[in-house]
């Protein structure tokens, strides 16, 4: 069993609704972002590249961990802080073996990982998301888990409920009969610096 | 006394180092110029840096009693193994120590080891070479008070100059990494051993300036010149790779080519320039004869390895192969160079002084003693 999801581009409205819903559920603290929407187009996030009236170009890119096949992040861990769970593909981070080397970060391709700079702080000046996500700690990495908190209470990871466009799709990319196989079916997708050796668990549908 | 005046002016530099450390520790790695893109900065500069004159003076130690033509070299061998391979890999270590987040948790870099790990392939060679230059030097103070033959110490000579080399392994922190195309060739072990013999070398021509203006071990007469010249070769070996690297960049649009351009013309071209003229000043002074051109020379050398390892680090970091704008931690576009905060300047002076501390602390226990007896003592630091 591999998760992985599907992003379909053409539903994504770049509304950052799945990265709120992801920065809840997580209890992210503040700066955070461990899922962020990219924006192709002007050097900063929401704006559109080309000249006004007729050239105007804008779309958007969801990106979070990949949760990749071959893991650089993990290859390179000192520790083994990070690693692939062999039953369902899932990279993640045990924060109390993490040195904070940062070798991970340097070592992601897609820049996915997140440091904490500072003891975690959050603007309502307490976590308000899930009981159960996972913990924060200072000076250590972390990133996207896939809300593995979820997963273990039989749920989605939130990113995909709240999407307006329902742009997202979630399941085992073993089984072939799975939702996200059935929505590449036929479809025309992309991986994200896939030429990198990585092998991405999200495909984007473009 | 001026030896004390030395110890105190370098504890007072390790106290002020130690203190912007605790600020660090207190405050997270946020009291660093760090960030989302620029996850490395000064320190791992700092670690590289050392780390190539620690397996440069390495081989300079060993090489003398292997190879005939440098035999005449060897009175200096004792002071490339302390002061030119032991109190540079301190230094090293403690650059590691202060980058991570989490210093209390390090032993579980060999507890919890991972051996596809570069950090774990690194720490060993640093560990290495602290253990190979200590042996090194204690039996090269044996055969300067005649309790050992020269000979016998062809096997340790070996091992001392094959670990230089492996200055190449260390490179595979940065090399293996596809994520950042600048460092992901296989130049980058090449330029590793390059740099290391250009700042190690250089360190010891200065070191041993030094020593001969405090009427210590007189460098062996025409070593200074023969030494310039070895790194001046290695200089001109670098500047290869380094103008390849702006030709590859300009040529099309390879995975590294906004770095490169970033360098040349964005907001890395002072570094970047600064770094070019070093390294054609270093190249130009070392080829001279005189003595105070070579010395000119080996400074300007360190200080262009110093560049070069500095821009290597940030040209890459601050153009990654994603550069989308994202929310405003993320922005992608990076419009800034890389400055360390002055918490890094201040833990970083302070890692050097506690090197120089070993170096002026330690000296005595290399320099010219009569009696066995007191060789013994020596030995047993």
């Amino acid at each position: 069993m591999r998760y992985g999801m599907v992003i379909d581009l053409k539903r994504c409205i770049g509304c950052h609704t799945c990265a709120m819903a992801c920065k809840v559920a997580n209890n992210l603290p503040d700066d955070m972002w461990w899922n962020r929407i990219l924006t192709i187009g002007g050097e900063t996030m929401d704006t559109a590249d080309g000249t006004y009236p007729n050239d105007l170009r804008m779309s958007f890119v969801p990106l979070n961990c990949q949760h990749c096949d071959d893991p650089p992040c993990a290859k390179v861990c000192p520790t083994g802080a990070t690693y692939k769970r062999a039953e369902d593909g899932l990279v993640l981070v045990d924060s109390d073996k993490c040195i904070g080397c940062r070798m991970c970060m340097t070592a992601c391709p897609y820049t996915a990982r997140s440091f904490n700079w500072k003891e975690p702080e959050y603007y309502a000046g307490h976590a308000l998301g899930d009981a159960d996500a996972s913990e924060h700690q200072f000076n250590t990495v972390e990133k996207c888990d896939f809300c593995a908190h979820r997963l273990t209470r039989g749920e989605e990871p939130a990113c995909m409920e709240l999407c307006i466009g329902r742009a997202r799709t979630w399941g085992d990319l073993d089984d072939p009969r799975s939702a996200v196989n059935v929505k590449l079916n036929g479809r025309q997708y992309v991986q994200l610096l896939d030429e990198k050796g990585t092998g991405p668990a999200v495909y984007y549908l473009t | 006394m001026k030896k004390n005046t030395w110890v105190i002016v370098l504890a007072v530099l390790a106290a002020v180092g130690a203190t912007a450390w605790a600020i660090q520790l207190t405050n997270g790695l946020e009291a660093t110029g760090l960030g989302v893109y620029s996850t490395w900065g000064l320190y791992i500069v700092g670690f590289e840096f050392f780390t190539g004159i620690a397996a440069g003076s390495l081989i300079l130690s060993a090489a003398p009693y292997l190879f005939k033509t440098l035999e005449d070299l060897r009175p200096f061998s004792r002071v490339a193994a302390y002061i030119g391979t032991v109190c540079p890999v301190v230094v090293a270590g403690l650059f590691i120590l202060v980058d991570v987040g989490q210093p209390v948790r390090i032993w579980l870099i060999i507890l919890s080891a991972q051996l596809t790990s570069p950090v774990l392939w690194d720490t060993l060679i640093l560990a290495a070479y602290v253990v190979i230059g200590l042996l090194l030097a204690h039996r090269l103070t044996q055969v300067a008070h005649g309790l050992r033959d020269a000979s016998t110490l062809r096997p340790l000579a070996w091992v001392a100059f094959v670990a230089g080399l492996l200055v190449t392994v260390t490179s595979f922190i940065f090399a293996l990494q596809v994520a950042q195309p600048l460092w992901n060739t296989p130049a980058e072990p090449l330029s590793f051993l390059l740099c290391a013999i250009a700042a190690g070398f250089s360190f010891l021509i200065i070191v041993s300036v030094v020593l001969r203006k405090l009427g210590q071990v007189q460098a062996p007469s025409g070593m200074l010149a023969r030494l310039g010249a070895i790194v001046a070769v290695c200089l001109a070996g670098q500047l290869i790779l380094v103008l390849s690297e702006v030709a590859i960049g300009y040529y099309g649009r390879a995975d590294q080519a906004s770095a490169i351009r970033w360098l040349v013309q964005g907001n890395g071209a002072p570094f970047f320039w600064i770094e070019l003229t070093c390294l054609v000043a270093a190249i130009a002074c070392l080829v001279g004869k005189q003595v105070r051109y070579v010395v000119l020379g080996a400074a300007l050398a360190l200080f262009a390895v110093f560049l070069l390892k500095y821009n290597m680090i940030q040209a890459q970091l601050v153009n990654p192969l994603i550069g989308l704008a994202g929310p405003p931690n993320y922005s992608g576009v990076i419009d800034t160079i890389y400055v360390p905060s002055m918490i890094e300047f201040g833990v970083s002076i302070g890692a050097v002084a506690v090197g120089g501390l070993f170096a002026v602390l330690g000296y005595n226990r290399l320099g010219p003693k009569k009696t066995s007896a007191s060789a013994t003592s020596a030995a047993a630091g």
